[in-house]
């Protein structure tokens, strides 16, 4: 938790800059902007009229999970070796991505839901439902299992011989068929 | 040795093609199969209460259910809270529980896994029953504890509201998938 306490500006930053920068991919003309003020971040489009009230939601939400991530990863044995920091890399690049793409998700589904009449005429009903389904889900189910399933991925050799140490002694029958055909 | 059938009714005799092998090969990887098993179940089961007839048949009075519980255990300890469907209120502090805080997202993600991983369907059921009343108890933990916080120390209420118990949550969540399948999980005891 101190370590993301101390990333957390960098964190904060850092996906908004990427959910920025993937939202601007593939709008035209290019008008998203998000601004990162006090932990949160601010949807500041350029076409919008001066005074306008911006769209703002905390990033904490966002990226907390990290501290999950990084909790079960230094839970394991020798955390500092260099095939599990690798992992860890890999496992919070991963997890980047995953706080990104819900980022970005939250900026569409204000854009399509919550700008009254400029929502519904550039968004469908269908897109209303896609972007709200998926903000949803990437918020709730996703933003709580994401840290489980990326840290049991990378590391299923690990859990395994923690759960189920004989296991690892006496390896399963495919595990033996696949290495015979080696 | 595979047989395979082509539009003209020829049957020809041989190895499955490279792209079949590939993903053969790579659903005989457990961790894959176990992934890709725990994401389906999880996004069928998570659309599925959140369609609006099952929410409001369902989810909506499990959740003043569980609004009235915390309330019954917070008047235990001699506050006097009034419960008007999902939200507690007294005369220091009100919450109102929504769909993310009555604990059925953490269940669901804990059901994923223990139905995912390999195991005896007695063995799966029991993790089910016994994760799913376990998270509900440290639920119920938290919301009292939320209660005391907003009404004690409220401006730790955001924080302690969004990343410790959140994490606490998932923690608890990620313990009790690891006891159960330290007791209970194993590829051979399933086939035997």
């Amino acid at each position: 938790m101190v370590l993301w306490l101390l990333l957390r500006p960098v964190l904060d930053h850092a996906v908004a800059g990427f959910s920025e920068l993937l939202l601007r991919a593939f709008e035209y003309p290019k008008v998203t902007r998000l601004v990162v003020d006090a932990h949160a971040v601010k949807i500041a489009r350029t076409d919008l009229l001066a005074g306008s009230a911006v769209p703002s939601f905390p990033l904490t939400q966002v990226h907390f999970n990290t501290i999950v991530l990084l909790a079960l990863f230094f839970a394991l044995p020798r955390p500092f070796s260099r095939q599990q920091l690798g992992r860890l890399v890999m496992g919070w690049s991963v997890l980047y991505a995953v706080q990104t793409f819900n980022l970005v998700l939250h900026v569409k589904m204000t854009y399509a839901t919550m700008l009254g009449a400029w929502s519904t005429q550039h968004y469908s009903d269908f897109a209303r439902n896609f972007y709200g389904f998926w903000q949803y889900f990437t918020d709730l189910p996703g933003r709580f299992s994401a840290p489980f399933l990326i840290w049991l991925g990378f590391n299923w050799d690990h859990i395994i011989a923690l759960v189920r140490p004989e296991r690892v002694a006496e390896p399963a029958e495919g595990a033996n068929r696949q290495r015979r055909r080696k | 040795m595979q047989a395979r059938i082509l539009d003209d009714d020829t049957v020809i005799v041989g190895r499955p093609n490279g792209d079949e092998m590939r993903l053969k090969q790579l659903w005989q990887r457990a961790e894959i199969r176990f992934l890709i098993l725990f994401f389906l179940i999880l996004s069928v089961g998570f659309a599925a209460i959140a369609l609006k007839p099952i929410n409001d048949a369902i989810v909506l009075p499990y959740t003043s259910f569980i609004a009235r519980v915390s309330g019954s255990v917070l008047s235990l300890f001699g506050e006097s809270i009034t419960v008007t469907g999902c939200r507690l209120a007294s005369p220091r502090f009100a919450v109102t529980i929504y769909n993310g805080c009555n604990g059925l997202i953490t269940t669901l993600i804990f059901v994923a896994g223990v139905l995912a991983f390999p195991a005896r369907w007695l063995h799966k059921a029991i993790g089910v029953v016994a994760g799913s009343l376990a998270i509900q108890l440290l639920n119920l933990v938290r919301i009292v504890s939320l209660y005391y916080i907003g009404a004690l120390v409220p401006r730790y209420f955001s924080e302690s509201h969004i990343f410790i118990w959140q994490t606490i949550v998932i923690l608890t969540g990620v313990a009790l998938w690891l006891l159960w399948a330290h007791r209970f999980g194993g590829i051979r005891d399933a086939r035997s």
